[in-house]
């Protein structure tokens, strides 16, 4: 800011005329005489119109000639015109913010009634802008920030991969960001597309496979944004990528997986008209082309063990009669599963999601029931690589052969000195045969010997020996509790040749393990249990050099399903009586595979690793966790899509309760050659349907549900009629409102239908019920309807309704929307900076819209705006780099008592505090000068630049020229 | 559980039935329904059809007068429920109505603030006495009986009960309760012709028969309703709609209090049954034929 001239300021007025827009009411002469006896006037003009280039030539002229240090332009409102006055004065190099606007126009000649009024109104404005013209400085103009060259987008469906292609092209790096596993959003679900009846498929799948390919673009599937901070050219974001557990460039997508995968849920993709496995792609021309895995190791049943036993695993294994598997897969976590199958408490059983429907999985006789049917002998061992590493174990209680276990699996060499005369004696000493039987135990002690655990016994560990027992060992596990203290407060203490290298106290290792209260029985077993596994883990980690905490994270706890997902349990499943084993004895295979069978897959993948075992490419990774990246980029698209209107919100309809009424996304998936029926209109039944009626405006143009109309639905009801009259004989209805066919070839498209004999009823349809009222109604769909060009009420009798349902905004556009910091109107669709235009920004620079997530929409519109979008991403980053604004706060840091009120006052999240300095800083760059901060600072330390307290009051004072103390 | 009653005038009428049966089932769920002192006619559909104002007038003052007593007030009547609610509804949405009922009120000295609560009789049996209690006192459980659960329209909209105006449950699960056998009835809430029957009797009568045709084709025994002028539609025109249409319908059509009686162990005429103009004879002797089985298993 330079200083004020020390003489004042001469300053220009010019009065405009505006046509008659302003002289019509307002008598500009007189306000321009008036003008001239104000205070540091040099000259005054009135102009017919001084936005005009000879209006704008009057001021550089007048600049240059008189040296004008202040213009004042009385004329229209500055949103109209004060960048062209203002780019007036910087041609005839005056700082921009010297230029001074009062409106006498919208303000004034425009309303108010009597001339004279207005006239006096006019030069009391007039006053005012010049005694604040005379307060103005100048401020800098040329700061400019660099924009990122990088775009990020946000959803891949035709609208997202349309404009991450355009900016790609133009050279720059694109992150497409993804939800979905694969990319295509909506229009991959389509069959054909209108008007041109185009397979959606064949015209979006080029594209997919361009974005897969493009060098340019790098495509962030099955992942979600979860922060955005920064502004315009410089945004940071935070990109959450779920885990796939399948690597996307080894898998082939050869879907020898899905073989061998045994569990079935409804296929999200074909909107629940068919099943899918845990292990899936949406569709075969999927890009990405790799599978995915619905989450594995995540049933309450496994969250409850207190080890995190494949639980789901073993018993859908069970019940598809791999009972070998099952026990292989109870080995690769459980160290001693036959002692848990007498002991273990059975916390599995009561997280069991059955039990919401009958009674929970007898799981603990299922585990028991598959390790009787598979001897230890014909277990498949488990290959681990030889790390070459020994490790000693004193004492061969329920801990130390758990880590024994553990440590052999992970490759380690594991020998175990017990002082007694045979291993487990403290837990044999509590169970007697009768509680836990010697066959049992010794099972467990032969599996470790097959894993090549080494287990002395009659060969105690004196405390004071210790240091000598443990020399040739890399890694120590001591589990006897006087060792422990002696060696130094419960220490499992790993040495490598002459002294202690590391030392990790074992309560460390064990601290977040679940901690049972008890200390005898069941549940000190299992907590014994987990110590030793948690310690095995410990100490491969330091072997290996891997950080200590690695594969100890916190235990989880199982999630308790709300009441909604307890309910849908209950309706989803018939009731059966559980299965147990006779008393005292053990279960038939029908009745142990019956048992199994019960299991509802709440947890999807249950985790039994067949699909590991098929995998040729070794694509599979089960222990894939979830990851997070940092982007940095100068602009941000939002193409997210929308979602389509829940047919059973409108309970007359019969959606869900009539066989054979069906929304508009199954009626696609119907016809899509790769849908569930193979691209036959079907009923329930098989059979093809003999009528067809298609409702219009369902939860559209509705006050009960969307008060929009969703723009697309006449004209895919249309395609909808035109394929059923194609596929079947049927005769077809559509039960419309108006018929709204605007686009190109759209009404050529309906008059061609009129031609194929569909029958249009013009009225909303009431209802759809399977109440026969006769003989011809009988085992049919009723559709009652005004049909209003007749003036009767009908009742239509149909084999098959399709409702065509309406478009909405997706049900998390709120938080995506509070995410990326923009508005949304009041129908949930993001808000655009204008209507007409400007459809495809927001009113937050550098973030565009385009598509559906903006309004309903078909695929040419959507297309359009996502070029259009991508326009404006790459024009935006074509300048390079963008001016800010001057007219923003700024706080004197002297002046600044770091009291911080105003810190949680910026709607920009423009302000910070520097808590070294103990001063707030504003950011220019987000800031846009509201002056809220100024207006609360206690200590005016922060002043509003081109709004001063000097520059207000000299303008309240200019107002008030003519009024008397 | 303490209501104010207000009982309509087809419960002195036509519904007598319904009155007795209610009377008689009440003291076993321990129901104290107060008649309201003084009141009069809502006005029912019809006349809501002629003057919607001068119809709030005359309800608001059987709301006033039961301001009193602090109860909510309970009907049995699905016209007169809806006045109620309509009423209390209209009034704190439009000032205009509200100023018009003031003033009709305070040209007798009356006054109403438009906050007592109104219920229907089936929701106070259902929610306030509760499914569990009536259960426990079921002697005779209607078992194989099977009850087409007709609302009628009023009950369910525009200002109904929970559940719903396409497919409500209550009535389902309160014959459930009873023992019986709710069966699928599509048209539950669909209207019978009410007051048309008087006016358009040809309409009136159409609706019924698409009725009736529903009950035949759910099988059912018998008919359950809520609403007096739904009962008398059903039943005292049955016949007529047997000889125009050609059919051949003979369904007992019952209040669901007398079907509570009858499971509660009362007998025909403590419950108002022979009133029926279709006879109600052979649902009886299954209810209590029915009930012994049951007894003597």
């Amino acid at each position: 800011m330079s200083a004020k001239p020390s003489s004042p300021a001469k300053i220009g007025v010019y009065v405009c005329h505006c046509g008659t827009n302003i002289s019509g009411k307002v008598d500009v002469t007189e306000a321009a005489r008036f003008a001239e006896t104000l205070p540091g006037v040099a000259v005054v003009r009135e102009y017919k119109f001084m936005c005009s280039d000879p209006g704008q030539l009057l001021i550089q002229e007048d600049i240059e000639q008189l040296g004008l240090q202040r213009v004042v332009v009385a004329s229209c409102s500055p949103l109209m015109h004060e960048p062209t006055f203002r780019g007036a004065c910087e041609r005839a190099h005056l700082n921009r913010y010297l230029f001074q606007m009062a409106n006498i126009r919208e303000h004034c000649s425009w309303v108010t009634v009597d001339g004279g009024a207005a006239t006096e109104k006019a030069k009391v404005l007039l006053a005012g802008a010049v005694a604040r013209a005379r307060e103005l400085v100048d401020l800098p103009t040329d700061t400019v920030l660099p924009v990122g060259q990088k775009t990020l987008i946000v959803g891949a469906g035709i609208a997202g991969i349309q404009a991450a292609l355009d900016i790609a092209e133009s050279g720059r790096e694109v992150y497409l960001v993804e939800k979905d596993s694969s990319i295509g959003g909506h229009m991959a679900k389509f069959d054909k597309t209108f008007p041109t009846l185009d397979c959606a498929a064949c015209i979006l799948t080029p594209k997919m496979v361009q974005v897969g390919k493009h060098k340019n673009i790098h495509l962030l599937s099955y992942a979600e944004v979860e922060k955005v901070s920064g502004f315009v050219g410089n945004f940071k974001v935070t990109v959450r990528q779920k885990p796939r557990f399948v690597d996307v460039l080894a898998c082939t997508g050869c879907g020898a997986c899905t073989e061998v995968c045994p569990v079935e849920v409804p296929y999200e993709f074909e909107e629940g008209m068919a099943k899918r496995k845990a292990i899936y792609r949406n569709f075969p021309q999927a890009v990405p082309s790799a599978f995915v895995i619905d989450h594995p190791k995540d049933a309450d049943c496994v969250l409850a063990c207190p080890i995190e036993q494949d639980v789901q695993g073993y018993v859908t294994l069970i019940a598809k009669k791999k009972y070998k598997e099952a026990h292989e897969l109870i080995r690769r976590t459980n160290p001693l599963p036959s002692v848990c199958t007498w002991v273990c408490n059975k916390a599995c059983e009561g997280s069991c999601h059955r039990r919401y429907v009958d009674e929970p999985i007898a799981i603990r006789a299922l585990k028991g029931f598959a390790i009787d049917r598979a001897p230890i002998e014909t277990l498949a061992m488990p290959v681990a690589e030889k790390t070459g590493k020994k490790v000693l174990v004193v004492g061969a209680g329920v801990a130390g052969l758990a880590a024994a276990h553990d440590l052999a699996l992970q490759g380690h060499a594991v020998t175990v000195l017990e002082a007694g005369a045979e291993a487990g004696g403290a837990l044999l000493a509590e169970f007697p045969e009768a509680k836990l039987p010697r066959l049992a135990w010794k099972r467990d002690l032969a599996y470790l010997a097959r894993l090549g655990v080494s287990i002395q016994v009659n060969h105690p560990v004196a405390p004071a020996n210790l240091d000598r027992e443990i020399a040739g060992y890399d890694g120590l596990f001591v589990d006897v509790a006087e060792t422990r203290q002696k060696a130094g407060e419960e220490v499992c203490g790993i040495t490598r040749g002459q002294g202690p290298v590391g030392k990790l106290n074992l309560t460390d290792a064990a601290t977040a393990s679940k901690r049972i209260k008890a200390q005898k029985g069941g549940a000190a077993v299992l907590q014994k249990l987990v110590d030793g596994k948690r310690a095995a883990q410990a100490i491969s980690n330091f072997l290996a050099g891997r950080p200590a905490s690695a594969g100890l994270e916190e235990p989880r706890s199982p999630t308790r399903p709300s009441d909604e997902e307890k309910a849908r349990i209950r309706g989803e499943w018939e009731p059966e009586a559980r299965s147990e084993p006779a008393e005292g004895g053990a279960y038939t295979e029908a009745d142990a595979v019956r048992e199994a069978s019960r299991c509802i897959e709440c947890g999807v993948c249950c985790g039994c690793r067949e699909c590991e075992k098929v995998c040729e490419p070794r694509a599979i990774h089960y222990d894939m966790k979830e990851t997070r990246q940092e982007l940095e980029v100068g602009a941000i698209l939002l193409t997210t899509g929308f979602e389509s209107f829940d047919a059973r919100r409108v309970p007359q309809y019969g959606y869900g309760r009539l066989p054979n009424v069906v929304t508009a996304l199954e009626f696609e998936r119907m016809n899509s050659a790769s849908g569930p029926t193979g691209g036959r209109v079907v009923m329930a039944s098989g059979e093809a349907p003999r009528s067809v009626g298609i409702i219009h405006c369902v939860g559209s143009r509705d006050e009960n549900y969307n008060r929009h109309c969703s723009r697309v639905c006449c004209m895919y009801a249309l395609k909808f009629a035109h394929l059923v009259k194609e596929k079947t004989s049927a005769e077809v209805y559509n039960f419309y409102i108006d018929m709204r066919c605007f686009g190109k070839g759209y009404e050529e498209f309906y008059q061609r239908l009129l031609e194929e004999d569909v029958r249009f009823i013009r009225g909303r349809a009431a209802s759809v019920s399977d109440m026969a009222l006769s003989e011809a109604e009988k085992g049919k769909l009723i559709v009652r309807v005004e049909d209003t060009l007749v003036g009767k009420v009908r009742r239509v009798p149909l084999d098959m309704v399709v409702l065509a349902t309406g478009v909405e905004a997706a049900k998390d556009s709120h938080d995506v929307a509070h995410t990326f910091a923009i508005s949304r109107g009041k129908d949930g669709f993001f808000l655009e900076k204008h209507p007409k235009l400007a459809p495809v920004s927001t009113p937050t620079d550098g973030i565009f819209i385009a598509g559906a997530c903006q309004g309903a929409k078909d695929i040419p519109d959507t297309v359009a705006q996502a070029s259009g979008a991508a326009a404006q991403a790459l024009s935006l980053m074509g300048k390079g780099q963008i001016q800010i604004d001057s007219a923003t706060c700024m706080v004197h840091a002297d002046l600044c008592a770091g009291c911080r009120i105003c810190n949680t006052l910026c709607p920009m999240s423009a302000i910070s505090f520097d808590v070294a300095k103990n001063k707030t800083v504003i950011n220019d760059v987000l800031c846009k000068g509201c002056g809220t901060c100024a207006a609360a600072c206690p200590s005016s330390a922060i002043v509003a630049r081109h709004f001063t307290d000097e520059q207000i009051y000299a303008e309240i004072q200019g107002v008030l020229y003519d009024v008397r103390a | 559980m303490k209501c104010t009653y207000y009982p309509g005038c087809s419960q002195h009428s036509t519904a007598r039935g319904y009155e007795e049966s209610i009377q008689t089932v009440a003291k076993p769920l321990d129901l104290e329904l107060e008649t309201l002192d003084d009141w009069n006619c809502c006005g029912a559909t019809a006349y809501m059809s002629v003057n919607e104002v001068l119809s709030f007038c005359l309800t608001a003052r059987n709301l006033s007068l039961a301001a009193k007593a602090g109860h909510p007030v309970v009907t049995p009547c699905n016209a007169c429920f809806t006045n109620l609610r309509k009423t209390n509804a209209y009034m704190a949405e439009f000032p205009e109505v509200k100023a018009k009922v003031d003033e009709a009120l305070g040209a007798g000295g009356m006054a109403y603030d438009g906050k007592t609560p109104t219920k229907h009789l089936l929701q106070v049996i259902v929610e306030d006495v509760g499914l569990e209690k009536i259960r426990g006192l079921v002697k005779r459980p209607l078992a194989g009986l099977r009850v087409a659960p007709y609302y009628g329209c009023q009950i369910v909209r525009p200002l109904g009960i929970e559940g719903g105006t396409d497919n409500p449950m209550m009535l389902d699960h309160l014959l459930e309760a009873l023992g019986a056998t709710p069966t699928h009835f599509p048209m539950k809430t669909t209207c019978c012709g009410g007051s048309l029957m008087g006016t358009q009797e040809d309409v009136a009568l159409r609706l019924c028969r698409n009725l009736l045709l529903c009950a035949e084709q759910a099988k059912a025994d018998c008919i359950a309703v809520t609403c007096s002028l739904c009962q008398m539609n059903l039943d005292a025109y049955q016949q007529r709609i047997n000889s125009n249409y050609g059919t051949h319908f003979n369904f007992p059509i019952v209040y669901f209090t007398q079907l509570m009686g009858l499971a509660l162990g009362f007998e025909e005429r403590q419950l108002g049954l022979q009133r029926g103009v279709v006879p109600t004879s052979s649902l009886v002797r299954r209810g209590a034929t029915a009930g012994a089985k049951e007894a003597s298993s």
